[in-house]
C-alpha cells in the first residue's frame, strides 16, 4: 500500500517535472481562476445581504421593532412602554416613532411619502440616521417648524434623474408645505437631507415628536407607531424579544431578523440558488479542463503507460500518480485562488463595490471555503480518474506500440 | 522451467488474420540459456511476448515452474512480471518522462525497496552497461545503443529469475556487446530467454 503510494508519488512528480512546466502552470492559473470564480459570486452576494442586513438594522429596525397590536393602528400608551423598555438589563434605548402619510408641496412638485416623527434624543441612540446627513443638519429636540427629508425625496432639478416622484431638488433652507392625512397644514424650513443609501429610508421624511403631537392634538395618551429598541452588542435578541413580550404587552415584537425575514428570506433564497448555479458552472469547467488535460495527457503517454505495465507496475499505481497530478494541480490552484480572492476581498473592501442601495464588501465565509475546495478536489479527481483508467486498460502492446 | 504447448497467436485486424505464431512448442530448463532465431516477421518478438505475460496466445498453454501462468488474473501476471521477469525490449521502451537512472531504478522501487538503496543499485548496473556518468539523461538524450545499454540496466536491477531479451545487442557496437552480454549471458544474435531460476 505504501510502497503503491510511493511510487504513483514518484511517477507523477517526475511528470510534473518534465512534461512540461508551462501547460502545468497554465493548468493551475486555471483552476485558480474556476476557484475563484466558484468564491467570489457568492461572497459578493453574502456582502449584499449582510448590507442590506445592516441597513435594515441602521435605520429601519434597529435591534427590535415594536409594532401595533395586529388588529390596532397605533401602540397606545407608548411612553409607559418605553419607560419600562428602558429600564431591562441590555438595552441602550428604546425611541418611538409616529407614522403618518402626508402629501410635501414644492413650487410646482407633490409628493406623498409617509412622515416619520420621533423624539431625536432617543433616536440617535437607536438608529445612525443621524450619521448621514448629507446637507445641513439633523432634528433637534425642540425643533417644531422643520423637516428632515430623504435626500430621493428632495430630488433632482433635472427630475428625470429621480427614480420615485420628487420635489424636484428641494434644498437646505427652503419651505415645504406637509398636509397631513388628518387635515392639519404646516409649512416647514427643510432642516437637512438624509442620505443612507437605502431606498426606503432615503424616501422619508422625518419630524420631532413635539412638533407631531401639536398636528395631532391632545389625545389620550402617547400613541406610537412603532418602537424601536437598541441593545449592547452582546445582547441576545431572542432573549430580549421574550422579555417584552414577558410584560404581557399583546404588542408585536419582532428582532430584525424577524422584520426582515420575510422579504430576505425570499431574496436570499433566490440567490442561493444563482450561487448554487455558480458553483455548479465552476465545477463543471473544473471538470472538462481537468478531464481535456488528463485526457490529452494520458493519450500523449499511451506507450510510456504500456511501458509501466509491461515491466510489472500496477494500474492502480499509474491511475493514482495521474489523480495524484490532478492534486497536484488543484492543490496549487486553489492556494493562487485563495490568494487572487484576498487580493480581490481587500481591493473591494477599499472600493467597495456601489450598488444602487448602499455598498457592498464581498464577505468570504470559511465554510464555504472549505466546502467548494473538497468540492472541486473531488470533481476534478474523478475528472482525472477516468482518462487515466481508460487508457490503462488498454492492451500493453497496444499501447507500447502506440505513440 | 517453461513449457509452451501449441502455443498459437493470431493477429485479427479487421478482416484481414495475420498468423504471427503458428502451434510453438518448447520447454526451458532452470538455469538454461535459449536464443531464438529466425528472419523478421517470424515470430520472434510475439513469442516473448506470449512467454512474458504481455498478451494472451490465441491457443495453447504456457506453464512456468509448473504453474498454468494463462490463468493469471491481470494483477497477478502484472505482479509475476514485476518480481521475476527481466525484460529487455526491441524498442527499449524507456520512460520518456524518467532519467536513465530513474527508468533502472522503477522495477526496483515498486518492489519496495528504499529509493537510496535502490539508486545504489541502479548506479551500479548502470556503470556495468558503462553509462554512469550519463545517469541524469532523459532517454531522448540518449542515441539508440546507449537507450538499449539502460534498457539492459532495468531488466537486470531486480536480478529477475527470468529474462526476456528481444534483440537485445542489435543497437550495440561490438565494444559495447561484451559488457552487455557478460550480463545478459547470451551471445546478440536475435531474441532469447534464459531463465535462470524457475
Ligand atoms: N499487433 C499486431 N497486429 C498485427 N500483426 C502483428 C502484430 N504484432 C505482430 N504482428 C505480425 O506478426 C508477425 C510476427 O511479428 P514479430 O513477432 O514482431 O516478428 P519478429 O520479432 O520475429 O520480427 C509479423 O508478420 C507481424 O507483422
Ligand atoms: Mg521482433
Amino acid at each position: 500500500m505504501f510502497e503503491n503510494l510511493r511510487v504513483s508519488v514518484f511517477l507523477a512528480a517526475r511528470a510534473l517535472q518534465r512534461g512540461g512546466r508551462g501547460r502545468v502552470l497554465l493548468n493551475v492559473i486555471v483552476i485558480a481562476f474556476v476557484f475563484t470564480n466558484m468564491i467570489f459570486l457568492p461572497s459578493v452576494i453574502s456582502g449584499a445581504v449582510e448590507s442590506y442586513n445592516v441597513q435594515t438594522i441602521d435605520f429601519m429596525t434597529s435591534d427590535i421593532v415594536i409594532g401595533p397590536r395586529l388588529d390596532e393602528r397605533y401602540i397606545e400608551d407608548a411612553d409607559t412602554l418605553l419607560n419600562r423598555i428602558n429600564r431591562i438589563p441590555g438595552v441602550i434605548r428604546a425611541s418611538a416613532r409616529f407614522s403618518m402619510p402626508v402629501s410635501v408641496d414644492f413650487e410646482e412638485n407633490t409628493v406623498s411619502i409617509e412622515v416619520k416623527a420621533f423624539d431625536p434624543r432617543d433616536e440617535v441612540e437607536v438608529t445612525r440616521i443621524h450619521e448621514f446627513i448629507e446637507d445641513g443638519s439633523f432634528l433637534g429636540s425642540g425643533d417644531r417648524n422643520e423637516i428632515l427629508l430623504g435626500v430621493l425625496v428632495a430630488g433632482h432639478e433635472d427630475k428625470s434623474k429621480d427614480f420615485y416622484d420628487s420635489l424636484g431638488g428641494a434644498a437646505v433652507g427652503d419651505m415645504v408645505t406637509v398636509r397631513y392625512a388628518n387635515g392639519v397644514v404646516r409649512e416647514y424650513r427643510i432642516k437637512g437631507i438624509v442620505r443612507t443609501k437605502s431606498y426606503i429610508a432615503d424616501y422619508m421624511a422625518f419630524v420631532t415628536a413635539d412638533e407631531m403631537e401639536s398636528v395631532l392634538g391632545p389625545g389620550p395618551n402617547t400613541r406610537a407607531s412603532e418602537i424601536l429598541v437598541k441593545a449592547t452588542d452582546d445582547t441576545d435578541l431572542d432573549a430580549l424579544k421574550r422579555t417584552i413580550l414577558s410584560f404581557g404587552v399583546g404588542e408585536e415584537v419582532k428582532t430584525w431578523e424577524d422584520a426582515t425575514s420575510d422579504i430576505v428570506a425570499e431574496s436570499v433564497e433566490s440567490f442561493n440558488i444563482i450561487n448554487n448555479i455558480t458553483v455548479l458552472g465552476s465545477l463543471i469547467i473544473a471538470i472538462v479542463v481537468i478531464f481535456i488535460l488528463i485526457t490529452i495527457k494520458t493519450f500523449t503517454n499511451r506507450k510510456q503507460i504500456g511501458i509501466l505495465k509491461a515491466i510489472g507496475i500496477k494500474k492502480s499505481v499509474i491511475i493514482n500518480s495521474y489523480v495524484m497530478q490532478v492534486f497536484f494541480i488543484c492543490t496549487f490552484g486553489v492556494i493562487l485562488g485563495l490568494v487572487i480572492l484576498e487580493g480581490m476581498v481587500l481591493y473591494f473592501t477599499a472600493f467597495p463595490i456601489e450598488f444602487p442601495d448602499g455598498t457592498v464588501t464581498p464577505i468570504v465565509d470559511a465554510g464555504m471555503l472549505i466546502e467548494n475546495t473538497i468540492l472541486l478536489f473531488i470533481s476534478s479527481a474523478v475528472a482525472g480518474f477516468i482518462p487515466a483508467w481508460r487508457i490503462t486498460n488498454e492492451n500493453i502492446l497496444d499501447a507500447m506500440r502506440g505513440a | 522451467m517453461i513449457t509452451a504447448r501449441n502455443v498459437k497467436k493470431i493477429y485479427t485486424m479487421g478482416r484481414v488474420e495475420v498468423p504471427a505464431l503458428n502451434g510453438v512448442s518448447l520447454e526451458i530448463e532452470t538455469g538454461e540459456f535459449v536464443g531464438i532465431m529466425g528472419s523478421s516477421g517470424s515470430g520472434k518478438s510475439t513469442l516473448l511476448h506470449m512467454l512474458g505475460l504481455l498478451d494472451d496466445p490465441t491457443e495453447g498453454a504456457i506453464t512456468i515452474g509448473g504453474e498454468d501462468v494463462l490463468a493469471f488474473s491481470d494483477s497477478e501476471k502484472t505482479r509475476y512480471r514485476l518480481q521475476r521477469f527481466g525484460f529487455i525490449f526491441q524498442d527499449y521502451a524507456l520512460v520518456p518522462e524518467l532519467s536513465a537512472l530513474e527508468n533502472v531504478i522503477l522495477p526496483a522501487i515498486a518492489r519496495g525497496i528504499h529509493l537510496h538503496d535502490a539508486a545504489a543499485a541502479g548506479r551500479d548496473y548502470l556503470d556495468r552497461v558503462g553509462l554512469v556518468e550519463r545517469q541524469d539523461h532523459l532517454p531522448a538524450e540518449l542515441s539508440g545503443g546507449e537507450q538499449q545499454r539502460v534498457a539492459i540496466a532495468r531488466a537486470l536491477v531486480n536480478n529477475p529469475d527470468i529474462l526476456f531479451a528481444d534483440e537485445p545487442c542489435a543497437n550495440l557496437d561490438s565494444t559495447t556487446v561484451p559488457t552487455s552480454t557478460a550480463r545478459t549471458r547470451g551471445r546478440c544474435s536475435n531474441s532469447s530467454a534464459g531463465s535462470t531460476r524457475s
